[in-house]
């Protein structure tokens, strides 16, 4: 179900547009992951998304009631809760910042106990709940922050850079607070980030911003293989990326099904069941004809779709049913004679992807 | 040396008996100057609000105002007040002149600037990202401006200190529209400055030391109150 709609929202700062947006879309229960170099506009997408920068124009739908006319600004943005770079809380008690939301939205005293004390528990600041928020570390503060903002149970999460604030540790068990908290709690989250981890990691879908405009959206996959731009492709660096899903246990590894095909991956032991593979380019051998002994596990029949220059190298996309990226030297280009739409085999090692969990 | 010690000693022996004309006047020093800054900062924290919180044109010459305004000379504030309840001023009718509310009136004068002025500056203290996050936790006007004070309570409190601070130790004001009428509109600076003339240092002193007992409790009281809240 469509959450929330976003129609030619424009914000303008001293006559200068900041942010102008043809039309976004976010979705119950998805991640949508906001990147773009600094300056982008991610923090204003965030705040024009929530009406806490008045738009010059343009129009915003909350479960396809206009808001504004159909729904007021207040009762709009008590669905929804903010969680910035830093956390900003209120000069009191952690218990009271965690329940400020609660407090505000005039809920019954002896529920803002029980859900307040709820969220201290999930992020694990119940000890801290009587010291002044100000004295707190910033991982902590940060927790506070989340808390806060989980508390209320919004139907949309705008977090901007949350875990970027804090250190390496405290991140990612922020992170599997956050992996929790999406099982059991249905709500659409608006991610801005500049953390590449962050986003194979949580997005379901992308949203490229430059200049204040959305220059690509849509599955991360789709965004992340086939960039539209220098800045995403760098952002992702030169890897294939791919989503799939353990089938099965395989010698020294698992199998993993990617769009129908099944990759044999070297890997320790996995949890979840839905990983990512990043392949990297070098690690990819292009055969023009059926190899009669390879060595390596994973060889696909597929086509040659895309080729450019990188570097000394060139670029070569084949889609096995799944897009592969793979590099080949000048040389064999013309060696092996390659051109777009020829059948090639490619093959890798089954030790040279990278698994992410997910 | 001698007139200092024995004016020390006289003034100690006045205070301990409880000499009926020394606690009038205290007693109406702290009524007149606890009213105006109860009224200042109701208006002061009102008004320092809304100028830090809205934006409208002439706004800036308004901020301009209040800043003078916590800096005006009382004497030019109680020529001010005088002329508008003189009998046949524009407030004449209210046959107000001389008595404790004309006192009143100019020290409300006094001291609201000087608790705006401070509470504009605690609030566009605030860092602008704690706005938004107060406003995104989903507040109505009225909640978010509540909450901002709260956060900005150590300059209320010293706003409300720097208020009474300003009044009960200001002189020509109550002297102006007071007249300082014995058992009327006589308080402590007024009391003070005409016993000086007179050369009753000894009364002089014994109002002296209440003035500065009294400034020094209330600074303590609410620094006792901020700190306390600062080590929470």
């Amino acid at each position: 179900m469509v959450l929330l709609k976003a129609e030619n929202l424009k914000i303008e700062i001293r006559g200068k547009t900041i942010l102008d947006v043809k039309n976004l879309e976010v979705n119950d229960n998805e991640v949508l992951c906001v990147i773009g170099p600094n300056g982008a506009g991610k923090t204003s997408l965030l705040m024009a998304l929530s009406l806490l920068i008045k738009p010059v124009k343009g129009r915003l739908f909350y479960k396809g009631k206009e808001v504004g006319k159909e729904l007021d600004i207040i009762s709009f943005r008590r669905r929804m809760s903010l969680v910035l770079q830093e956390p900003l809380l209120l000069d009191t008690t952690v218990f009271e910042n965690v329940a400020s939301g609660l407090k505000i939205r005039g809920l019954k005293k002896k529920e803002i106990k029980e859900r307040t004390e709820k969220y201290l528990d999930f992020f694990k600041i119940k000890e801290l709940k009587e010291r002044n928020a100000h004295t707190l570390s910033s991982g902590e503060a940060q927790r506070v922050s989340l808390a806060r903002a989980y508390a209320t149970e919004p139907d949309i999460l705008l977090l901007d850079e949350p875990f970027s604030s804090v250190d390496t540790h405290t991140k990612e068990s922020l992170i599997q607070d956050f992996l929790r908290l999406r099982e059991i709690v249905s709500t659409g989250v608006i991610f801005a980030t500049h953390d590449r981890e962050e986003v194979l990691r949580l997005a379901d879908r992308l949203c490229v911003l430059k200049e204040g405009h959305i220059v690509d959206v849509g599955k991360v996959e789709e965004v992340m293989n086939d960039p539209k731009d220098e800045w995403v492709a760098s952002f992702f660096g030169l890897e294939t990326i791919l989503y799939g899903n353990i089938v099965g246990k395989a010698d020294g590894g698992y199998l993993v099904r990617v769009s129908g095909k099944n990759i044999e991956v070297a890997t320790k032991e996995i949890v979840s069941k839905n990983v990512l593979l990043c392949i990297r380019p070098e690690n990819v051998t292009i055969f023009t004809s059926e190899p009669s002994h390879v060595s390596s596990r994973n060889l696909f029949l597929g086509k040659v779709v895309e080729i450019y220059p990188v570097g000394y190298h060139y670029k070569v996309r084949i889609d096995c049913g799944f897009p592969l990226w793979a590099f080949v030297t000048k040389n064999s280009l013309v060696n092996l004679d390659l051109n777009r739409g020829k059948k090639v085999y490619a093959s890798f090692k089954a030790t040279s992807i990278r698994v992410i969990e997910r | 040396m001698e007139i200092i010690f024995d004016g020390i000693k006289k003034a100690f022996i006045l205070i301990s008996n409880l000499n009926s004309e020394v606690s009038d006047v205290t007693l109406l020093s702290i009524k007149v100057s606890g009213i105006a800054t109860i009224v200042s900062v109701f208006f002061g924290i009102l008004i320092g609000a809304f100028l830090a919180l809205t934006n409208f044109p002439g706004r800036r010459i308004l901020v301009a105002l209040v800043n003078t305004g916590m800096g005006v000379p009382p004497v030019v504030v109680g020529l001010v007040i005088t002329m508008f309840l003189w009998r046949n001023g524009p407030f004449g009718f209210l046959e107000i002149l001389y008595t404790p509310w004309a006192i009143i009136l100019a020290q409300i004068l006094i001291a609201t600037p000087i608790v705006s002025g401070i509470t504009l500056a605690g609030i566009q203290h605030v860092p602008g990202k704690l706005k938004i996050q107060i406003k995104a936790l989903g507040a109505t006007r009225i909640q978010f401006v509540l909450l901002l004070l709260r956060e900005t309570r150590f300059s209320l409190f010293a706003a409300t200190m720097a208020g009474f601070g300003g009044v009960i130790s200001e002189v020509g004001a109550s002297m102006m529209v007071g007249g300082n009428i014995k058992g009327y509109t006589r308080v402590l600076t007024t009391a003070t400055v005409l016993e000086t003339s007179r050369g009753n240092f000894d009364m002089a002193m014994a109002l002296s030391v209440i003035l500065f007992c009294l400034t020094f409790i209330i600074n303590q009281l609410l620094t006792f109150v901020q700190q306390r809240e600062r080590r929470k």
